[in-house]
């Protein structure tokens, strides 16, 4: 993931994170409160709605009662239940009984659907606001034994004389002497306890209030034209709990298998549970409506957040990718002119105007290191002038000094041969001193030229087995005669990486010095040793002759230096020279240590790398 | 050192007296320095073996029997002589023994390259000197054998 993405992606968890978090909490403790409220609601509407039903029952109680108690009416009823028809009070007292008293009492007036006098002994109907009831039998019905004692009110039950359910309120009637005379019963329409039950109580639309017999059947009608009453059975949770006598609250599906809140109530007066539902759709729409305005607002905002987050990474990545695409333009073609500083006062900013700096500086560099090569070029150049002149001087010096020194010897000879009688013995001697001195600088010349041509050719590298090389110069410089009186030993010696022809002229040297300053030995030893360490290898010759004095080790490898007199030992003190100059332009060392009179060890090392 | 005007073993080209002298020596001890010619510089040396300038009555059908010639030669070089003869058919067949002083002459490789049939450098030693010469004038003249 890039910069940019994080940046961007860190925007909006710190931006959307907090809101989801706050809002799901306003959310729950807002579904929880909202759920309280309608709870209580729906408790209260349930309570109002069971009262309503108490001051309905006993406003028609209160109607029954008054009837009753009306002078004329125990009267009249006293005529009526004795129906003896040839009493001539008889149609009189019934006519007046029905029309006066019992009708006015029925709708749209009085309220009930019927009002009928029983006779209180057999429980048949003696007179009624309505004609086609009288003569019907209702002894065995609650409502009259109860009625013969108190006013009463029989909850919803299936009449079998009027073929349906229904709810009947009773009350004695009493002569004077508080005699019972008969039992006044009315009959209640439950059309109006649906209209009752049904009113809206508050400003839910779904909300419904309805009452339910213990068979389960609707007694009033959720909703009102749905003719559920005393029709339908109904079984749902809220139901089944108020039938079972108990008050409370419950989240249910309702008879439609509506998910709704429901409060449930038992009226054991009239054996019904009054059930007031609303559903939860509507209940909760408010909360649902401030979760999807919340939802839109997170929406939004994470929107918002993730724009601004875009066009701010793109300002802090910007910069960078041009930082990155300069670097690479750089690195790749050397293009150090290329500026990618920006005038930001921030870091980024900052960095790329450091990266400029860099830029130049490096730029600076390469231009030095351009005219340190051109230097280089011309140092070169001019080293290779001196060279070809020293070539052509040191052809010179051999060409040009042996000439008189050939003169000098051809000449000495010719006296000698020409004039042998005129020349006495010491002219002879001085002749040839002549000659040695004309030979002797002949080889100087020959050891010069071979010293300074091996400070300048190349070298030619290649694997060498010292060992063998050692060996070999050793034979070489020795005859069988000489050998025998020097015990030679050779360890096992590294193999070294060299010019070939040079370092077979170190070997030269160093052992014909060893077999030089060791032949007044009568047991001369030399012995040649290697040791490899970490970077180089260290040779060494080691020999047991008449050795030097430490005091004057520097002189050594001097040219022309010589620690002993000519007379005890020849050479003309070139040699050691020629091996340092060997061993250094191989990138070594070489060095001595020695005792006079005890013998000498020399010291050479060739490196594993870097060879010049 | 008188020369015949007509058969010339030996031509020598030798700007330094005394190593002529040496040289002559040498070939006389040996028997070999009857027809020995001495030139001292490069431009004699062209007129002698074309038959030029004071020796045009040489016959240039009878070169010499072998040249010694020396580098180091004043007006005309060694180098630019064995170059002349070399390519002139005439004489192209002549052996010419190239001598120096040195061994570090850069010369070398150009004298060979250019048909040196020998190159061979003057020891100081006058016994060595002596004996090379005597060899080399024993094998040009004697010993090898010239076309016909």
């Amino acid at each position: 993931m890039n910069v940019r993405s994080r940046i961007t992606l860190l925007f909006v968890l710190l931006a959307v994170v907090p809101v989801v978090v706050v809002g799901f909490l306003a959310y729950y403790t807002g579904r929880q409160s909202i759920e309280q409220v309608e709870i209580n609601h729906l408790v209260s509407t349930n309570l109002m709605k069971s009262s309503e039903l108490t001051r309905w029952i006993e406003a028609y109680q209160q109607r029954m009662e008054e009837l009753a108690q009306r002078p004329l009416i125990a009267q009249y009823s006293a005529i009526v239940v004795a129906s003896d028809p040839s009493d001539p009070a008889y149609d009189l007292a019934r006519l007046s009984l029905e029309e006066d008293h019992l009708k006015p009492r029925i709708k749209p007036r009085g309220g009930f659907t019927e009002v009928s006098v029983i006779s209180p002994d057999k429980g048949i109907i003696m007179a009624s606001s309505d004609e086609m009831q009288e003569g019907k039998y209702y002894a065995n019905q609650r409502f009259f034994a109860e009625g013969k004692l108190h006013t009463y009110t029989q909850g919803v039950f299936y009449s079998l004389p009027v073929q349906q359910t229904t709810m009947m309120v009773s009350t004695p009637i009493n002569d004077k002497k508080e005699k019972l005379v008969a039992v006044l019963a009315g009959r209640l329409d439950l059309r109006d306890l649906s209209s009752i039950m049904s009113a809206q109580s508050g400003l839910s639309q779904s909300e419904k209030t309805y009452l339910v017999n213990k068979s389960n059947f609707f007694v009033t009608e959720p909703y009102s034209g749905e003719g559920y009453a005393l029709k339908k059975t109904v079984r749902t949770e809220g139901v089944q709990a108020g039938l079972s006598g108990n008050d409370g609250v419950a989240f249910y599906n309702d008879y439609r298998n509506v998910p709704v809140i429901g409060a449930y109530k038992w009226l054991p007066e009239y054996n019904m549970c009054l059930i007031t539902e609303v559903d939860q759709s509507e209940a909760y729409a408010p909360i649902n409506s401030m979760a999807m305005t919340m939802l839109s607002i997170v929406s939004l905002l994470a929107l918002i957040v993730l724009a601004a987050g875009f066009f701010l990474a793109r300002t802090i990545t910007q910069p960078l990718a041009r930082l990155v695409a300069g670097a690479a333009e750089i690195g790749r073609h050397g293009h150090l002119d290329r500026k990618v500083g920006t005038e930001d006062k921030d870091e980024i900013g900052e960095l790329s105007r450091a990266f400029d700096r860099m830029a130049m500086e490096l730029k600076m560099t390469t231009v030095s290191i351009d005219e340190l090569e051109r230097r280089i070029h011309e140092r070169t150049a001019q080293l290779e002038a001196a060279n070809r002149e020293l070539e052509a001087f040191s052809y010179s010096v051999s060409h040009d000094l042996r000439a008189p020194l050939r003169a000098i010897d051809g000449y000495t000879r010719i006296l000698l041969e020409d004039y042998q009688q005129l020349l006495d013995d010491e002219g002879k001697r001085i002749c040839s001193v002549i000659s040695e001195g004309a030979h002797k600088m002949s080889d100087l010349i020959d050891d010069l030229l071979t010293f300074s041509r091996l400070g300048r050719s190349a070298l030619n590298p290649s694997n060498i087995d010292m060992e063998a090389m050692a060996g070999a110069v050793f034979q070489e410089l020795t005859t069988a005669q000489s050998r025998k009186r020097i015990d030679f030993q050779v360890d096992s010696l590294p193999p070294a990486v060299g010019d070939p022809a040079l370092l077979r002229q170190v070997w030269v040297n160093l052992l014909s010095n060893s077999v030089k300053f060791s032949q007044k030995k009568k047991r001369a030893v030399i012995r040649v040793r290697g040791e490899k360490s970490e970077n180089e290898t260290v040779y060494s010759v080691q020999d047991n002759g008449v050795g030097f004095d430490m005091q004057y080790v520097d002189k050594l490898f001097g040219v022309f230096q010589r620690l002993h007199s000519v007379k005890d030992f020849e050479g003309n003190g070139v040699g050691l020279a020629l091996v340092q100059r060997v061993i250094l332009r191989h990138g070594g060392r070489a060095w001595a240590e020695g005792e006079t009179g005890k013998g000498a060890t020399f010291y050479f090392t060739l490196p594993h790398q870097g060879m010049i | 050192m008188m020369s015949h005007m007509h058969a010339v073993d030996v031509l020598l080209v030798e700007d330094n007296q005394q190593d002529a002298e040496l040289t002559i020596r040498s070939l006389k001890k040996h028997k070999l320095a009857n027809n020995v010619s001495v030139v001292e510089d490069g431009a004699e040396a062209l007129d002698f073996i074309f038959c030029r300038g004071k020796y045009g009555e040489r016959d240039i059908n009878h070169p010499p029997k072998v040249i010694f010639l020396d580098l180091k030669l004043p007006l005309v070089s060694g180098l630019e002589v064995l170059r002349a003869i070399k390519q002139d058919a005439r004489t192209k067949a002549v052996p010419v023994v190239v001598v120096t002083s040195s061994r570090e002459d850069p010369d070398v490789k150009a004298a060979y390259e250019l048909g040196a049939n020998s190159y061979v450098v003057k020891p100081v030693d006058f016994e060595s000197f002596t004996e090379a010469i005597g060899s080399l004038g024993l094998y040009w003249l004697l010993i090898n054998q010239p076309p016909k």
